[in-house]
């Protein structure tokens, strides 16, 4: 699966570099950005295990962007990546009784394959584009569609973005393997359906100070429970399977604002307020404070603050009574609050890293070098600790 | 509900006083603070993947160009 995504994306670039005709006009760089992400985390919650036992898991996730200008108003964005994980509660699904001693099986290592594609034509004021998008892993198949839509003023200080996505989700219902005896179906359907709508307003409010309002809708339909996470009711030994409604609508909010303060420091904020019909709420605030310490080099310090309110159909292990509708012990959708912090660095020397030639006469720039590290902890005793690290390569034309 | 509702009134108050909010018009030569990498509206490539491990580990999720929908995710 690797290779074949590998082979895509590189006769997609091949492709791109030799089909323009740079006769008539000058076309700008095809941007490509190598990213390589490191995840682990570790917690004492697991939905698998109804609520209790380990979080364990680790993830690493080389991905490519690559942006083509096609000429003057048509630009294609690319992205995929590949995300291989071994996960100890996915191990659980295999082990009913949360034995220490379980012998690992096959769930406990996995890929997830992702592409996406964007195609964007701009003119003067106005921005049309069109997405597509899958992914594929174990139990889950998704495929995506969208438009996207932006309108901006004559002096480019306002603009309006609209998008539109669809995704389908085909799942595998994996049970536990306690459940798994050929003759019971305990969920009425394996596909999931999600609308994403989103609109963005921006605005340049002074020389130094620029904000942006998003409010998004979002849909779900069809398979909402996860069908290998267990739920134990009050005084029970044996688990049942988590039950949740087969609709979701989410109401996030986003407000951003950005501040120049001077020629060392800048200001990134980001405050959101998010409700859904299951119940669930939450505040999200974000600081960032990039650094100029010199003209090729800046750094990263931020911090993100999070609180939510449970859903409505959240308890934790063997609180549950079994007469409820609709059960979950997935503390993901519990009431939290949680901490980011961590660092970033930027290094983008004038003339690039380095530079070779990618044919006979063309060149490419290694532009600039890219590192974040960051710490998630979260009050139910969940902490994750994850490094990113980005090359940005410049191909001439 | 009808703290819900209220908050939502005060966003849309929020968005009417935004929209309708006379920006100075900024010429393009007076955008160099404006037009620095760091001034963008939106998160950082590097981000990403951060986005997306909050739309699993937490519930709330959304307004940010984050995932919304998807894939499984639910380990």
């Amino acid at each position: 699966m690797q290779l074949r995504f590998s082979i895509i994306i590189s006769l997609i670039l091949i492709g791109s570099l030799s089909a323009q005709d740079t006769s008539k006009i000058s076309l700008e760089d095809i941007e490509v950005n190598f990213l390589m992400n490191y995840y682990q985390q570790d917690g004492i919650h697991s939905p698998v295990t109804g609520g209790r036992g380990t979080e364990e898991l680790e993830n690493f996730a080389p991905s490519i962007t690559v942006n083509i200008p096609i000429d003057s108003s048509r630009t294609l964005n690319l992205d995929g990546g590949v995300d291989f994980y071994s996960s100890a509660s996915s191990d659980n699904i295999d082990n009913p009784y949360n034995d220490p001693g379980h012998i690992s099986g096959a769930s406990a290592r996995d890929e997830r394959t992702y592409v996406n594609a964007k195609y964007t034509i701009k003119n003067a004021q106005w921005e049309y584009g069109f997405l597509l998008g899958s992914s594929f892993e174990w139990d889950v198949f998704s495929y995506s569609g969208g438009i996207s839509l932006g309108l901006n003023s004559e002096d480019n200080n306002r603009g309006v973005q609209f998008t539109a996505k669809y995704f389908y989700d085909d799942w595998k219902l994996i049970y536990p393997i306690e459940f798994r005896n050929g003759q019971n179906e305990f969920l009425d359907t394996d596909i999931r359906h999600s609308i994403n709508s989103s609109i963005v307003f921006n605005a340049n409010i002074s020389r130094k100070l620029s904000a942006s309002i998003a409010a998004d809708y979002i849909v779900q339909s069809g398979l909402l429970s996860t069908p290998f996470h267990r739920v134990y009711f009050q005084g029970a030994t044996d688990a049942t399977i988590e039950m949740l409604p087969d609709n979701r609508q989410k109401y996030p909010f986003g407000l951003r604002v950005n501040y120049h303060i001077n020629e060392t420091f800048i200001l990134r904020t980001f405050f959101r307020y998010y409700a859904d019909s299951w119940g669930l709420t939450g505040n999200t605030a974000e600081i960032t404070v990039p650094i100029k310490i010199s003209q090729t080099f800046r750094i990263y310090p931020f911090y993100r603050y999070h609180d939510q309110g449970a859903a409505d159909y959240f308890a934790p292990f063997q609180v549950h009574t079994g007469i409820e509708e609709f059960y979950t012990s997935d503390f993901d959708l519990s009431t939290f609050e949680s901490h980011k912090y961590g660092l970033g660095i930027s290094y983008a020397p004038l003339y690039g890293l380095g530079r070779f030639k990618y044919s006979k006469d063309k060149v490419a720039l290694i532009k600039s070098l890219d590192l974040r590290v960051t710490q998630y902890d979260r009050s139910d005793g969940l902490t994750a600790t994850m490094g990113t690290l980005g090359f940005q390569i410049n191909f001439k034309r | 509900m009808v703290k819900v509702e209220s908050k939502h009134s005060l966003i849309l108050l929020f968005l009417i006083c935004f929209l309708g909010q006379s920006c100075v018009s900024i010429k393009e030569y007076q955008k160099m603070y404006l037009n620095d990498k760091d001034m963008v509206l939106a998160d950082g490539k590097l981000e990403a993947f951060e986005a997306n491990f909050q739309s699993y580990r937490e519930g709330a999720s959304g307004a940010n160009g984050g995932k919304g929908g998807g894939g499984c995710g639910c380990n």
